[in-house]
Formats: structure tokens, sequence, C-alpha cells
């Protein structure tokens, strides 16, 4: 049974995995939007991006 | 071991296999997240701890991944300064944001599980403190390279800082058992019967540690493409410049 009822505890549970989760989604965001950028900046200089 | 150090010298064959291997991880990892989380949350409340034993299942797994992270770190700088791998110091300087940040969630959620727990937020004890310690040098890691222009000197001087720093991995592990600590030992792998944790939730924490790790991995190679991309277009841009 799902219990998503910190209770007492809702005050430390909570806060440390919205912080987690902040800190995870920054990170897949970070990474993906500097793989696109190098990506674009490869093509702007008129190379294929035969590196993979 | 031959064709190990000839993929790693080789960033044509690791674009190639990074390209499939990322996603694949990504995938891997969602599907080791939901069902951690799942199992995570469906776990009975602790009879001591309650409901904040559910930390632990964000807790551990960035301890770990901030300790394994720095071990990566480790090798591919002594890669890089004794082999000069191009694709090593890369791998080296694409992984420092990620240990960075897997590193604070560390502390950040041990904090929050320590409150309730010790009834404090902190204490600058052995384990707190070493841990703390690998955070700072992954900052001065960081702000090393960025404050030396010259590519290969920067390789080299942060190699030399990662390669001092590995001494903080065992000072991190053993120092619940060098000095009196409030944060217990093991309760996982090596944990003695009575201290295991059950299985009801080293499930789910052994789930998370692999979503963690799939994690690391996957935005690691990322993380890498981009950096091997980013030199290729700072050879072409110096080249375009010079005419």
């Amino acid at each position: 049974m799902l219990d998503l009822d910190a209770g007492a505890y809702a005050a430390f549970v909570w806060p440390a995995f919205a912080i987690t989760a902040g800190v995870l989604i920054w990170l897949v965001v970070d990474s993906l939007a500097r793989a696109s950028q190098a990506r674009a900046e490869l093509e702007r200089l008129g190379k294929e991006d035969d590196a993979g | 071991m031959a064709h190990m150090v000839s993929f790693l010298t080789n960033p044509r064959a690791f674009m190639a296999f990074s390209r499939i291997a990322a996603p694949l991880l990504g995938v891997a990892t969602t599907g080791a997240l939901l069902v951690g989380l799942w199992l995570g949350f469906t776990a009975p409340e602790d009879y001591q701890q309650g409901d904040s034993i559910r930390i632990l299942f964000i807790h551990v797994p960035a301890a770990w991944v901030a300790m394994f992270s720095y071990l990566c770190l480790g090798v591919a700088s002594l890669l890089s300064l004794v082999f000069r791998h191009a694709l090593a110091d890369a791998a080296a300087r694409a992984c420092a944001p990620l240990g960075a940040a897997f590193t604070a969630l560390a502390l950040i959620t041990g904090s929050f599980w320590g409150r309730p727990t010790w009834g404090t937020w902190w204490e600058w004890d052995g384990r707190m403190t070493s841990v703390l310690i690998l955070l700072l040098l992954w900052l001065a890691y960081i702000a090393l390279r960025a404050s030396i222009d010259d590519e290969a000197r920067a390789a080299r001087a942060g190699a030399i800082l990662a390669l001092v720093g590995l001494i903080n991995l065992p000072v991190i592990h053993f120092s619940v058992y060098w000095w009196n600590s409030l944060h217990q030992g093991s309760s996982t792998f090596r944990a003695e019967a009575g201290d295991r944790l059950p299985d009801v939730y080293l499930t789910p924490l052994l789930l998370m540690s692999l979503a963690y790790m799939g994690l690391f991995g996957a935005l690691w190679l990322v993380r890498i493409r981009t950096e091997v991309r980013r030199r290729r277009i700072r050879v072409l841009t110096l080249r375009a410049a010079e005419g």
C-alpha cells in the first residue's frame, strides 16, 4: 500500500525528496542542453558531426 | 586490456559506443528509479525512525555515487597524467559537475535525516566532515580547471589535485570505525547480522542505488561526448582564426 503520509516527519522527508528531484532534473536538463549546444555549434561551423 | 586502452584513446570509437550506451542507461535508470520509488513508498515505516527511514533511499545512493564518481575522476586523471590520453582528460573534466552535485545531495539529504534522528542538522564528526571535504575537493577541481587557460596545464594541475584527493575516499569509508561518530556503520553488504537492513528496505535501496549509478553513467557519457565536441569546436575555431 502506497504510503505518502510522512506524518510528523513530513517537514524532513519531502524537502529532502524535493531538493533531490530538483538537482537530478537540473543535471539532466543541463547535460542535454550543453550537448545540444555543442552539436548545433559544430553544424554552424559547417562540420558534419561525424564523431558520432 | 589492450583493446580497452585502445578504446579509451579513440574518441571515434567512444562516440559510437556512447551514442547507444547513454540512452540505454537512461532507460534502465528510469525503470530502476520507478520500481525503487514504488517499493520505497510501499515499505512499512520503521519502528524506530518512522517515515524518516524513506530518506535512506535517496541519501545512501547519493553518498555511494559521490564516492564512486570521485574514484572515476581519480582513474581518469591517472590515465590522463601518465598516458596523456585526451579522452581520459575529457572524462575527468566531464565527471566533476556530476560528482559535486551527488556529493552536495548526500550532505543535504543527510542533514534532513540527521535532524529528526540525531537532533542536529550537522555535527563535525569524521563522516560528515570528510564528505564535506569531498565536496570542497570537487569545487576546488572545477575552480582550478576554470582558472587556467592553457588546457594541457589545466589538465595536469587538475589531475594532480584529483589524485591527491583520493586519500579522502578511505577516510570517508572508515571514518565511522576510526572515530566516535553519530553516523552509523554499514547496514548493507558488510553489516553484521543484527545491523543488516531487512529486505523490505534493502531491496528499494539497491534499486535506487542502481538508478543513481545508471543516471551518473548516462550523464557522464553525455557530458564526455559534449567535451569531445567542445574540443573539436575549439580546434576548428582556432584553425579558422589562423586563416
